[in-house]
């Protein structure tokens, strides 16, 4: 029971991690804030859905697509829509506006198009459960907390050692320095909202058979994302992990032992308290005016 | 000597202003009126749309003038109509009294909010509103006993002053009608005022402001009291308008049906917040067949703010107004 | 009127203000410069709230004020204008200036909502005392563009507008003749005199060593956070170390 549980609590808490983690690289790299990494989350698992089940294409095949859509997509709203604001003189709030209403052209296309019930995300293994030391795990659940860490490494080695991530990590640090050096400012940030929302959607492919896939499964997991984000320390991206498994485990834990009900009423009772007694997180991040 | 003139001629076009008004929504109501005495379901759309003004005023004064945003003022709408409908209908309270006790009760929970919001910066402050906005939706949704959860609660009574029960929407449309137009009245007087000036001196720039004396955190405090006791006084009546409410009322999307019917009608502006929720309300009931498509709606309207009409419908108005005022001038010269 | 006591002031490892002690008498013009970065505005800062000193105290009027938050240090009596030009920026002149009679006035949320009589009464103060500060300082036809609309001269002297606005017993105010032309500074050094008639203290950041050297009565000169010099402008002028800070003596351009 408790290692089922813990397995669970890693998964969710990794699904949450990863989400937190685009919007910490969103953060980094351009000081902005898009509130539609939930709603890339669920395109990503419907888009993957569509690909695996209905186009018959291999998993694997189906997440890769997924993820280069999903980087293109969010590459686009900031080079496009977002960019575009900031030019004409748009405050930060705007651009959170802007992006509350992506999400919601995101929901409501994702029910015009594959209408508003709960779709099943067939299995990808064939066996329902892994036998591991003794303990029924079903293996999706084991996926998705691979999928996760696997992205979470890959993503900490690009940043550190290829030469795109150095100058991204130069641009977040210091525009003009950077532009100075050559770097191709804009492209570090566009591809930052690029992979945040390439990683929200892969996950959501990862978790499609497990939860399903319907249009409002983001919004709740991108708010969870966010809150791990803060608590970890907005902007850190690893302080977004931690976060982002905190909140796994407490709503895994306060649903298994206190009450399933108010699990979410919980975590964000969490999170406004953090805001409150410790605004920066657990490694700081400038939050107060 | 010449300072007393310009007082003077101040005076005078602000008196003519406000005659103009007043005359205008004089001839504006009592056309409405004539019209709708015939017309049961004009009356209850009139109803909200009264109802969603008085919200979005409340946020007017938060978002518009102090510069504080809330994507989460579903939730003060929430606890105004919880709060009127449990104290009505469980403890017997008459409905009067539970209507300004709801309103209270969101005001002294904006406050709680204010105190750690004063702080933040816009982006946390983004996130603090939604995390509240979400736990009141939660705590309601699945807090069974005291608000029947996800199935919502009927039969709530309808409200009776002096004897006399408002039970037609007709009725209710006038009652609403006469708080609107005290509510803007209010807000015109607030904004015109000592407070108002430290509200937008904050929202323009809160470090000047503090330097001119103002106490910042206490005003920021202060516009989330009148904010969420308006958004509250809003959803008692809404309870009571209804009589039904349930969760779904109060979602997130709510809380961003608010916020494009302040931007759309246009931001601090006096009658931006009502010119936003009629037009947001008319298009709702217009397009009850298409409602599948209600959310890309708003949302385009929202990014048609951001993008073509920084200052909402009032601002289309106000470059008409400037346009012709050139014309005008052009031929007198 | 307001006294300096071993005033520092430490961010990080880097020491700001070092240990700087200072008068200033009531009524007089007291000038404040240094090379960039010598932490006067720092210096600045800390006396009107902005920062807490480290260690050392500011006494205004016999009462220590260290550490006080901004507003309520305008409200004891000390206003303050701003190297970057920090004015609202949508509000009207006239509107701007009201805002700097925040300290003086007391009408609440329920004043202006019933509009009593009070309010009233002082909302008519506000707007004629505003007015004739516009006067004061020659904007008066400018009382109702927006503040965006001004030159920048004109927003300079909006600026010490606002400033005047609530009263001060003493007017800080921070490089005011940064980006004006050898007009505006000559007018500006009348301006501040003429304020310093109206029985306010000043006390002026400034760059411009012939404006400073010509209105005020006593000079004080930091570099890299410490006082180097105190003194009338002439002894200043002659001052050695204070030529040696500015390399060489440009201080009669």
């Amino acid at each position: 029971m408790l290692i089922q549980l813990i397995i669970g609590a890693l998964m969710i808490g990794s699904v949450y991690g990863l989400v937190g983690l685009g919007y910490g690289l969103i953060y980094k790299a351009s000081g902005l804030m898009s509130l539609a990494q939930g709603d890339m989350l669920m395109i990503g698992a419907f888009l993957g859905m569509t690909f695996y089940k209905y186009l018959g294409l291999p998993f694997i095949v189906s997440l890769l697509l997924t993820m280069f859509i999903m980087f293109m997509l969010g590459m686009f709203i900031e080079r496009i829509l977002v960019t575009k604001l900031l030019a004409k003189g748009a405050q930060t709030v705007y651009v959170i506006l802007c992006t509350i209403s992506i999400s919601m052209i995101l929901q409501n296309g994702a029910m015009l198009t594959w209408g508003s019930n709960v779709m099943q995300f067939p299995s990808v293994f064939k066996t329902n459960t892994v036998n591991i030391f003794g303990y029924e795990i079903i293996p999706e659940n084991l996926l998705a907390l691979g999928v996760g860490i696997f992205c979470m490494l890959a993503l900490h080695l690009f940043m550190t050692k290829s030469k795109f991530g150095t100058s991204m990590r130069a641009a977040a640090q210091d525009e003009l320095a950077a532009s100075a050096l050559g770097i191709n400012v804009p492209a570090t940030k566009g591809a930052a909202w690029g992979i945040a929302s390439m990683l929200a959607g892969g996950i959501g492919v990862v978790i499609g058979p497990i939860f399903g896939v319907y249009t409002s499964m983001g919004a709740m997991i991108g708010q969870k994302a966010f809150a791990g984000a803060v608590v970890g320390g907005y902007g850190n991206m690893y302080g977004a992990i931690i976060g982002g498994m905190f909140f796994g485990f407490v709503e895994t834990f306060v649903s298994a032992y206190l009450t399933s009900s108010y699990k979410d009423f919980i975590s964000f009772g969490i999170l406004i308290i953090v805001m409150i007694f410790m605004p920066t997180g657990l490694f700081r991040e400038e939050v107060m005016e | 000597m010449e300072s007393i003139n310009v007082n003077r001629r101040k005076t005078i076009i602000n008196t003519i202003k406000e005659k103009r008004f007043l005359i205008i929504t004089l001839f504006i109501i009592s056309a409405i009126i004539a019209y709708m005495l015939r017309e049961r379901y004009l009356a209850l759309i009139l109803c909200f749309i009264c109802i969603n003004s008085i919200a979005v005023s409340g946020l007017d004064i938060l978002f518009g003038y102090t510069g504080q945003v809330s994507f989460g003022h579903a939730a003060y709408y929430a606890i105004g109509a919880y709060t009127s409908t449990l104290l009505s209908l469980k403890v017997g309270i008459p409905v009067f009294f539970t209507i300004i006790l709801g309103a209270l009760l969101a005001m002294l929970f904006g406050i709680i909010i204010a105190f750690p919001a004063s702080k933040l910066v816009k982006h946390f402050l983004s996130l603090l509103t939604i995390a509240f906005g979400q736990m009141v939706y939660m705590f309601i949704s699945v807090t069974d006993k005291l608000t029947n959860g996800f199935s919502g609660i009927i039969g709530i009574p309808n409200l009776k002053i002096f004897g006399y029960t408002f039970s037609s929407n007709q009725s209710y449309f006038f009652l609403f009608l006469a708080i609107v137009l005290l509510v803007l009245l209010g807000k015109k007087r607030l904004i015109n005022s000592r407070v108002g000036r430290a509200f937008i001196a904050i929202r323009e720039n809160p470090h000047a402001a503090a330097g001119m004396g103002i106490n910042v955190r206490y005003y920021k405090i202060m516009a989330f009291a009148i904010s969420a006791f308006l958004t509250g006084l809003a959803g008692a009546f809404y309870a009571h308008l209804v009589g039904f409410i349930s969760p779904d009322s109060f979602t997130n999307a709510q809380s961003n049906i608010f916020m494009t019917m302040l931007l759309f009608g246009g931001i601090a502006s006096l009658v931006g917040p009502t010119i936003g929720a009629a037009i947001l309300v008319v298009i709702t009931e217009i397009m009850q067949s298409f409602v599948s498509y209600q959310m890309l709606i708003y949302a385009l309207f929202i990014l048609a703010v951001l993008f073509y009409l920084p200052n909402g419908v009032v601002g289309i108005f106000d470059n008409i107004k400037q346009i012709v005022a050139r014309r005008f001038r052009k031929k007198v010269d | 009127m307001l006294k300096l006591n071993d005033v520092t002031i430490k961010f990080g490892g880097l020491t700001a203000v070092n240990q700087v002690s200072a008068e200033i008498a009531k009524g007089s013009i007291f000038g404040l410069i240094g090379p960039n970065g010598a932490g006067k505005t720092t210096l600045f800062n800390i006396i009107s709230g902005v920062y807490a000193p480290t260690s050392g105290s500011v006494i205004f009027n016999g009462k220590e004020i260290q550490g006080t938050a901004p507003y309520k240090i305008n409200q004891l009596g000390i206003s303050r204008t701003y190297q970057n030009i920090n004015l609202f920026k949508k509000m009207s002149v006239l509107e701007n200036v009201k805002v700097g009679c925040h300290s003086i006035s007391n009408a609440g949320l329920f004043d202006a909502i019933l509009r009593t009589k009070n309010q009233k009464k002082e909302e008519k103060l506000i707007e004629e005392k505003s007015l004739e500060i516009l006067e004061f300082m020659d904007l008066k036809d400018k009382a109702y563009y927006k503040a965006s609309n001004l030159s920048y001269g004109e927003q300079r002297r909006l600026e010490i507008s606002r400033a005047l606005a609530s009263d001060p017993q003493l007017i800080l105010l921070d490089e005011p003749a940064a980006g004006m032309n050898g007009r505006e500074k000559e007018e500006l050094s009348e301006t501040i005199r003429k304020i310093n008639e109206r029985g306010i203290t000043v006390l002026l950041v400034e760059h411009d060593m012939k404006l400073v050297m010509n209105v005020t009565d006593i000079i004080c000169v930091l570099n890299y956070g410490k006082k180097i010099a105190l003194g009338e402008p002439a002894y200043i002028q002659s001052h050695p170390d204070v030529i040696e800070a500015y390399l060489g003596g440009d201080l009669n351009d």
